[in-house]
């Protein structure tokens, strides 16, 4: 009886310490991921301004997906019904596996050519495969409307 | 006798070259100097934060579940040490964000918390689990420091191969300065097998 009093009196003061510093921090963080988040977009269109890419006839479709470790936040940039390339904003991914979603070669040939000739990594299988099947199902939704 | 227990942790009984013990974030992140000091100041947050606490609440624990109490303590600093980070070391975060996180199952802490703040008094705790962060930061600052300055040279050193290069070398060294050899390791153990022979007779004549 006293070991549950202990470890649940232990574990309150834990949830208050952290939910105190998630308080504290909470703002900080979400500016420091939206920062990065801009960076990544930099390299694909001139400006994360929506209006000013829609009158480039530009259009960034948001998507979130599971890959191999949590949720991943995936930007496609379509020009009319062509695909000017993909980018991944957030990922929980292996590191070291996970270097395919950087802007390099792999993800850069979105846009390059169609996408049904893009192979996955083999290592990165699940990351790679999850990214393809997410931009094939961008693709048909802006078809069908 | 307080700065006794300091050096022993910094020096004596270092973790790293003399226990061997939480290598592996220490290999995978000292590729540069940058990063090992990143790891550094959230392990020796995360020990001697732990070891003050557990060392307060060491009468309010019970035995039998003192591991997940030491566990649960241990993860709430580590996830504090991982927020911080997050909001005021963005780019650091980026890089090392994994190591950080694994920090809670780092042998080093529990085996302090466990062996030294769960019996010790407050200020003991703190100036021994200071001692041996330092002493691990220390590891990881000049293998930061060496494998940054090797990679210069060739990239070979900052790849993870190079890490277990380099800490044999390094290890080697300590040794080689403490003036120790593997025989040292045998009478050791000889003298503790005698010692429980000992005990044994001695335990046998009381029944």
């Amino acid at each position: 009886m006293k070991a549950i009093a202990t470890l649940t009196l232990l574990a309150l003061i834990a949830g208050g310490l952290l939910s105190f510093i998630h308080l504290l921090t909470h703002d900080r963080i979400e500016h420091n991921e939206r920062n990065a988040e801009a960076q990544v977009l930099a390299g694909l269109v001139n400006t994360s301004n929506l209006e000013l890419l829609r009158e480039q006839g530009i259009e960034l479709v948001n998507i979130e997906t599971r890959g191999y470790g949590g949720t991943m936040k995936i930007v496609v940039a379509f020009r009319e019904e062509e695909i000017l390339g993909v980018r991944v904003l957030n990922h929980g991914e292996t590191p070291g596996f996970s270097d395919v979603l950087k802007p390099t070669d792999w993800i850069n040939q979105f846009g390059a050519k169609p996408v049904q000739e893009i192979d996955a990594v083999s290592g990165a299988t699940i990351t790679t495969t999850a990214v393809l099947r997410v931009v094939e199902d961008a693709i048909r939704n802006r078809q069908k409307n | 006798m307080l700065i006794q227990r300091f050096i022993n942790g910094l020096w004596v009984r270092n973790v790293a070259t003399t226990q061997l013990l939480g290598l592996c974030p220490l290999l995978a992140v000292s590729y540069n100097i940058k990063n090992a000091l990143g790891l550094a100041v959230a392990s020796t947050f995360v020990l001697v934060s732990s070891s003050c606490l557990v060392s307060l609440l060491r009468k309010g624990i019970p035995e039998n579940i003192r591991l997940p109490c030491f566990v649960l303590v241990i993860a709430t600093f580590t996830s504090i040490a991982h927020t911080v980070m997050q909001a005021y070391a963005w780019d650091i975060y980026q890089q090392i964000a994994l190591f950080v996180q694994i920090i809670v199952t780092n042998c080093m802490i529990l085996g302090h918390v466990e062996s030294v703040a769960s019996r010790e008094s407050v200020t003991t705790s703190v100036v021994t689990a200071a001692g041996t962060a330092l002493g691990f930061s220390l590891v990881l600052l000049v293998l930061g420091g060496i494998r940054q300055l090797l990679g210069i040279l060739t990239p070979f050193a900052t790849q993870p191969v190079g890490s277990f290069f380099v800490i044999g070398i390094a290890l080697a060294t300590v040794n080689f300065i403490r003036g120790y050899s593997p025989s040292d390791d045998e009478q050791q153990t000889r003298t503790d097998s005698h010692n429980t022979q000992q005990e044994n007779q001695s335990v046998i004549q009381k029944i």
